[in-house]
């Protein structure tokens, strides 16, 4: 029990004076605590009207005051909806990045680096225009629109003409007048007439986006030039227009500044780990069409792609400090080299195959018959084709008494050769036994179409049998196949090395643009060379200078080359002297059948024409090697479990 | 537009007759050409066609000596008659023949077949001239021997010009005068190729000064009086004396005469077409 009170008060009104007493204290706290937040508040006010004071904008500080006086009334709420507020933040910020030029082309800058995977050069070219227009536009505010318009016209449809006397008199003085009215347009709005210029010169960098993301430089690469690894390192890595598209985002947020941030690491991380080896020649100049340039790169990432990321190589040789170079060249080199084997030959690793593949890329790194390449002809729209189809979704119930699977023959034969195709069908079961199917429909025949398609039946022999069996396999063999490939060379006799040079320069590199064999997409082809080194498309008459051939066959398709026949690189009877006959012409008795790469005999010429030994000026000739072949498709289908059919 | 067109269009001004103008100024020289439809724009395999080439002399000299090279066509595809011409001498640009004089040179070709099913062939070639013509340079120029005369009544010695052309490809640029009161006076002239081509020789025919031969060189060559050009190299310095045969200033006329041998080339383009294409187009 309380004492009780001295001074004349009741038990009751100690305690409601207590109670007062309480409540007083809590409001004096209450009122302290809000002094407190005033005096903050009131310091972020000063420190925001120094602010706006600097910036000269006494308004802004009335602003900024208010808004500091009503954040104090809502402190605490913050401190709850703080972390929902950041989650909200990155998420709109992401979401506010799409409308951004920027963003977008950073993302169809991802679509293109995706749709190279088609290796249609059509598509990839369709959309480097699309994104060059779009970037000029959405981008660059449609500064650099009359030099980007310039440049795709010349390129795309004045034949890439580099004559002075036709840039100069046709179409510098276009470029000029319009430029010259798009700066007087500048300054009738208000600008300079030197800013309208300015800004038009803008419109490199799309074209130079253009040029890097069409395989520039690989082709500069194929050409000749000596790029530093850097920038050979460069090429295989960097998403160009991607690139682009992050350094132009003009909104700031935290993901768009990851994604600057990520570039620039990523763009570090490539400067200092590029260890790529330098092996090639002179300076050379030409300027090809886009589809070269698309050919150019897809024969670069033939030898070149996959495999492992420089990062990873670089890590695994950190060890390797006497030789760190070599270690990452071999180590890239056998990486690429079995992701080809997998992804493009589409061979199983760790089957004899895939081994076999293997060691066929080996060859070709060091084999020099065997590294000699070839194009396709971009002037050949129509090659012969062949493909095999086995239609899964028609395949026959399991209680059909006729188990006929269908395929359809589709062949291309644009150029009306003689064909006979060999039909043939097998069921294999998990041991690779086989059972001989009947082809029900021609399953030999010869014809001469330019097209055909051709739907026939592979029918089990015995009834009931396919429960044993787990897969079927079709072949189709095509004999009497012939595929011709050219080269271009320029003869010049003896010219002084100046001589040769301005020859070059201005002369041979604007006629002959390609320096390997070209073909059509035919199943398969000579790739070749005759001269003094592989891509030199100068032949001079010194006598230190020895002209070599070199060839290959290789297997462009996805069957195997069942027979050569013959092979034959005479441009005419008796043009080429050489020590070795079987190199300019012969057969091959045996082939490995799922050989990508076959090398022929090399050798040098030993004589030519006189007249090409020394010519005034130069003379152009072409070669045609002739491939007379058979070639063997396959396609195969699982069959559904117990045979019964596809559910 | 409407700017350029009018500056283009007004010319010399009305008056201004042949017999007054002096076509050995500035820089002109030979031109050529392909006429339109010689070659057509598209051939088709196992075809003829014509290359018809106009040659033009636009310079204040004859041309003789010439040749018409066509260089880079593929005999895979195209064969001509002839790879090469000869053509005759072409009068310059004078007071009877204010236009100059015009040629026509005509190669006979035919187109083969196409490489297997190729749409097109797309060939690039070359027309080249050689030629040989003339150069003269003619100036009045003033020598003062007196260096440190406080007053002379003759004329000014203008210590450097610089010439925009004598009416051909090959100009003499540039003149400097040096005196020296012992030695005589000194002309150094920059020679220069300001035309389209390649100089590849120029010699110097005559030099005189007043009247009087003059002894003129070339500089850094291995004939005094001629030299041979490298394409890297298109000009030259001629180095000219004489002694001053008085002590006043006077002027006279200095005039240099060359004989040169140019190249020029032309950069044309025959296309093959596959005639299935075409009417596949206008089916």
């Amino acid at each position: 029990m309380a004492d009780a009170p001295t001074d004349g008060r009741t038990t009751g009104e100690e305690e409601e004076a207590s109670l007062e007493r309480e409540v007083a204290a809590r409001e004096e706290e209450k009122a302290a605590q809000e002094r407190e937040r005033a005096a903050e508040e009131e310091g972020r006010a000063v420190r925001e009207k120094e602010k706006a004071a600097k910036a000269g904008r006494w308004k802004g500080w009335g602003e900024s005051a208010w808004g500091a006086t009503k954040s104090a009334g809502r402190k605490t709420k913050a401190a709850t909806g703080a972390a929902i507020g950041a989650g909200a933040a990155a998420g709109a910020s992401a979401v506010g990045s799409v409308g951004d030029p920027g963003f977008v082309l950073f993302i169809l800058g991802i679509v293109s680096l995706a749709l190279k995977a088609l290796h249609d050069s059509r598509v990839e070219i369709i959309f480097g225009v699309a994104l060059i227009i779009y970037t000029v536009i959405a981008i660059f505010a449609w500064r650099g629109i009359v030099l980007v318009i310039s440049f795709l016209a010349w390129y795309l449809f004045l034949g890439r003409n580099l004559d002075p006397l036709f840039l100069l008199t046709s179409l510098l003085p276009i470029v000029v007048v319009i430029m010259v009215i798009r700066g007087a347009i500048a300054r009738a709005q208000g600008g300079s007439f030197r800013q309208g210029l300015e800004q038009e010169a803008a419109g490199i960098i799309p074209i130079l986006a253009f040029f890097l993301d069409l395989g520039a430089l690989q082709l500069i690469v194929q050409a000749g030039l000596a790029p530093a690894g850097i920038i050979e390192t460069l090429i295989r890595y960097m998403p160009w227009w991607a690139l682009l598209g992050i350094f132009t985002m003009r909104k700031q947020s935290a993901v768009i500044n990851f994604f600057k941030i990520g570039g620039i690491l990523y763009l570090t991380t490539i400067f200092i780990l590029a260890a790529v080896p330098e092996a090639y020649g002179a300076t050379r100049s030409a300027i090809p069409g886009p589809e070269q340039f698309v050919q150019a790169r897809e024969q670069y990432e033939e030898r070149f792609s996959g495999g492992e990321h420089i990062f990873w190589s670089s890590l695994y040789c950190i060890d390797q400090q006497e030789d760190f170079n070599g270690c990452v060249r071999q180590r890239q080199a056998e990486s690429q080299d079995k992701a080809y084997c997998e992804k493009v030959e589409q061979k199983e690793p760790g089957t004899e195959e895939f081994n076999r593949c293997v060691a066929q890329r080996q060859e070709l790194r060091t084999n020099p018959a065997a590294q000699a390449t070839g194009v396709i002809d971009p002037t050949i729209k129509e090659p012969t084709t062949a493909e095999l189809r086995l239609d899964r979704n028609s395949f026959p119930l399991p209680d059909e008494p006729r188990q006929a699977f269908p395929v359809e023959l589709k062949i291309q034969n644009p150029r009306r050769q003689e064909i006979t195709i060999e039909l043939r069908c097998v069921f294999k079961d998990s041991l690779d036994n086989t059972l001989t199917g009947a082809i029900e429909g021609q399953s030999g025949f010869t014809f001469r179409d330019p097209s055909l398609t051709q739907p026939f039946f592979c029918l089990a022999p015995v009834e009931g049998v396919l429960a044993e069996y787990n897969k079927i396999e079709v072949w189709a063999t095509l004999t009497n196949l012939n595929t011709k490939s050219r080269l271009e060379r320029a003869f010049i006799g003896v010219k002084t090395a100046e001589q040769r040079e301005k020859l070059w320069r201005e002369e041979i590199s604007r006629t002959i643009t390609v320096a390997q064999s070209q073909a059509p997409a035919d199943l398969a082809r000579i790739d070749f060379w005759v001269g003094h080194a592989q891509d030199e498309i100068i032949i001079e008459s010194q006598p230190y200078k020895s002209i070599a051939v070199y060839a290959n066959i290789k297997n462009a398709g996805r069957g195997d080359l069942a027979a050569v026949h013959s092979y034959d690189l005479q441009m005419e009877n008796g043009f080429l002297s050489v020590q070795n006959p079987e190199c300019l012409a012969g057969s091959l008795s045996s082939i490995l059948r799922d050989s990508s790469i076959i090398p022929l005999p090399k050798c040098l010429v030993t004589d030519y024409p006189g007249e090409l030994k020394n010519p005034q000026n130069w003379i152009p000739k072409t070669f045609i090697a002739s491939l007379d072949y058979d070639y063997v498709i396959t396609t195969e289908e699982a069959l559904p479990k117990g045979g019964s059919a596809v559910s | 537009m409407l700017m350029f067109m009018l500056i283009a269009g007004c010319g010399r001004g009305a008056g201004e007759r042949a017999t007054q103008y002096n076509f050995k100024q500035g820089i002109a020289e030979l031109q050529f050409r392909l006429l339109e439809n010689a070659p057509p724009e598209r051939i088709y395999p196992n075809s003829d066609f014509r290359l018809i080439v106009e040659l033009d002399n636009q310079a204040a000299y004859d041309l003789w000596d010439g040749e018409l090279h066509v260089v880079g066509l593929n005999d895979r595809y195209f064969l001509l008659d002839q790879n090469s011409q000869l053509f005759p001498l072409l009068a310059g640009r004078s007071a009877t023949a204010p236009a100059g004089e015009k040629a026509y040179l005509e190669f006979y070709g035919r187109s083969l077949e196409l490489f297997e099913n190729a749409e097109e062939y797309s060939s690039i070639f070359f027309l080249k001239a050689r030629y040989n013509s003339r150069m003269e340079f003619v100036d009045t120029l003033c020598i003062n021997p007196n260096l440190y005369a406080v007053y002379d009544s003759g004329c000014k010695v203008q210590e450097r010009k610089t010439y925009a052309g004598q009416g051909a490809p090959l100009a003499i640029t540039e003149l400097e005068e040096i005196i020296s009161p012992l030695q005589g006076v000194e002309f150094r002239l920059t020679l220069e190729n300001q035309g389209r081509g390649e100089l590849q020789f120029a010699t110097l025919e005559a030099a005189n000064l007043g009247g009087a031969d003059i002894n003129c060189e070339f500089q850094n060559s291995e004939e005094k009086k001629s030299k041979r050009f490298s394409s890297e190299e298109q000009e030259a310095i001629i180095v000219c004396r004489a002694s001053l045969p008085t002590q006043r200033s006077y002027a006279t006329t200095l005039t240099l005469s060359f004989l040169y041998g140019y190249d020029v080339r032309l950069q044309e383009q025959l296309r093959l077409v596959s005639g299935r294409r075409t009417a596949e187009l206008f089916r």
